[in-house]
């Protein structure tokens, strides 16, 4: 990707003290969102398709690219 | 990004950059030996032998000399890339002459033979006894001291900062190393397709199992809200900085979540890095392969990753050598590792592209906000164009004679010197890019906790398992004699 390992938003790197002030106090005060049903079939679906392709890939890959030299 | 804006990105430069290198090593095809003045290390025993042009067409020019002139070229092909990125290129050249010159000498000291040599060379050597990690222990070196440098020194580290690029310099040298590869993949292109075929398999696998695994958790366990909870997944499980920044990006999330996120993704990584590559010599050196692959998906950064690679056939191959004296041929244990990460790399934009969708139409509707499909490209790193087509023209050229595959290893072996002196710089790099003193600061505890948790809980173990399933029983070609 383009952007640098650690992105340079001040001359120091990373946040300046106080973005990290106003995020750390923003972490303590999170309130919890329930799972939305989106949420839950974005999780479902991806690990679903994940476990099915998973059988489909080993088949192709004993099947088409043993590997043998 | 900021840096965007200035100039070329850092993405872009190592493409070009890594091109460069390529492009002069075919010199050889033309009876031109551009870069045999390269200089590679030895296992040394006497400083004075421990390094020496790579060619022997370059005999006459002293180690010293050819270090000199690895120094010069490097400093200038990447200074006009600082130019051409809107670096200041003076702080620059003073920041990459340092790194080089320390990164040299712990490269150096890796190599020395009490700590480098293999069994089979002990003899050769004339020492009774060594820790046999190979010269790769140069690039551990390299990290502990960049963490010196990034932890203790902080004035040092300023000084440094504006070459301390770690993503740039593994890049290039991912870039460079398709050339190797293809070369490497001529001589045995059914286990090379299928490193290729079963890397992308497992970095499919990767996306589709450990993000949502990782975003329930972060979800419902951490109680992070969605904004907080995609690029931590992202981060945590697919290719940490990157893949959180894109998928900060694709939500819509301030920007200073992924930054925060990144910092932590980076400590962990030297984390993975110091630890994973071991633990692959110790349990998996019987299975090579699956350790190489474990690397690509288990550490997160290309840099770690590839880093980790990079040590992981260096480490195995010498296990293996000292256990039955088989000698595996170098450079295919990185080659999974290489592959899958690069695949991962790939899938970045789409992932990204898919979860705006999710975003942007349900969970966070904003009036007259669409996604584009021109995202993906602004998203696909650009480097791994460089890597395959470096990687597919070695190969074609190899395939074409024997003639064309002994001169495309020489080519190899020429900016095999440049791929091995990126590497350097880049672990270096991250050692000083990876600020520790992040862990234990209030209110990074709660993403530190969540980020070890899932890393060390399942993400490290499913990556193993499924390195296992793709790659278990494949083995690199023994060297013949």
């Amino acid at each position: 990707m383009a952007e640098e390992l650690v992105p340079r938003t001040n001359e120091g790197g990373g946040l300046t003290a106080e973005e990290e002030r106003s995020l750390v106090e923003e972490m303590k005060a999170m309130e919890y969102i329930p799972l939305m049903s989106v949420e839950k079939k974005l999780i479902g679906y991806s690990l679903g398709l994940g476990i099915v392709l998973l059988f489909v890939f080993i088949w192709i890959s004993q099947t088409y690219f043993p590997g043998q030299n | 990004m900021e840096e965007k804006t200035r100039g070329i990105s850092e993405d872009w430069l190592s493409f070009y950059l890594g091109l460069f290198v390529f492009a002069l090593g075919l010199g050889v095809f033309l009876g031109a030996d551009l870069l045999g003045w390269g200089a590679k290390t030895n296992v040394w025993t006497s400083l004075s032998k421990a390094t020496a042009p790579v060619s022997k067409a370059y005999k006459v020019l002293p180690g010293w000399a050819s270090l000199v002139l690895t120094y010069l070229f490097a400093l200038v092909i990447t200074g006009i890339g600082a130019a051409a990125m809107g670096a200041r290129v003076g702080k620059f050249i003073l920041g990459f002459t340092l790194i080089f010159w320390i990164s040299t000498v712990c490269w150096f000291a890796g190599h020395y033979a009490y700590i480098a040599a293999t069994p089979d060379k002990l003899e050769a050597l004339k020492i009774p006894w060594s820790l046999n990690l190979t010269g790769e222990a140069g690039y551990i070196i390299a990290l502990l001291a960049g963490l010196v440098v990034g932890n203790f020194l902080p004035g040092f580290a300023g000084v440094l900062k504006e070459a301390t690029r770690p993503e740039l310099f593994i890049k290039t040298a991912i870039v460079i190393m398709g050339a190797a590869l293809g070369a490497k993949a001529a001589e045995s292109v059914g286990l090379a397709s299928a490193i290729l075929f079963r890397g992308l398999c497992a970095s499919i696998e990767v996306y589709l199992i450990d993000w949502a695994l990782v975003y329930l958790i972060a979800r419902t366990v951490f109680k992070f809200n969605p904004e907080w909870a995609a690029p931590l997944a992202s981060g945590i499980s697919i290719c940490g900085v990157s893949a959180a920044i894109a998928t900060g990006g694709a939500i819509r999330a301030r920007p200073v979540v992924p930054i925060m996120v990144s910092s932590l993704v980076v400590v962990f990584s030297v984390v993975e890095l110091l630890l994973l590559p071991f633990m692959a010599k110790v349990f998996l050196w019987h299975e090579p392969m699956v350790a190489g692959d474990w690397m690509g998906l288990a550490v997160k950064t290309d840099g770690a990753a590839v880093a980790s690679g990079a040590i992981v056939d260096a480490l195995v191959r010498a296990e293996t050598i000292a256990r039955t004296g088989v000698k595996y041929e170098a450079g295919w244990i990185l080659m999974p590792a290489t592959t899958s990460k690069i695949f991962i790399d790939m899938f970045i934009g789409i992932w990204a592209f898919i979860l705006a969708v999710i975003w942007c139409s349900v969970i966070e509707c904003k009036p007259g906000e669409k996604v584009q499909v021109i995202e993906i490209w602004h998203r696909f790193p650009k480097f791994v164009i460089g890597y395959f087509i470096t990687f597919f023209v070695m190969l074609a050229i190899a395939l074409y004679s024997k003639e064309s595959l002994k001169l495309a290893k020489e080519s190899s072996a020429a900016t095999n010197v440049f791929r091995q002196l990126f590497f350097l710089l880049t672990f270096f790099s991250i050692g000083a890019v990876s600020n520790f003193r992040k862990l234990w600061q209030q209110g990074f505890g709660k993403l530190a906790a969540v980020y070890f948790v899932c890393l060390f809980g399942f993400i490290i173990w499913i990556g193993l398992a499924i390195s296992c399933i793709f790659f278990w029983g494949l083995r690199p070609p023994v060297v013949a004699g």
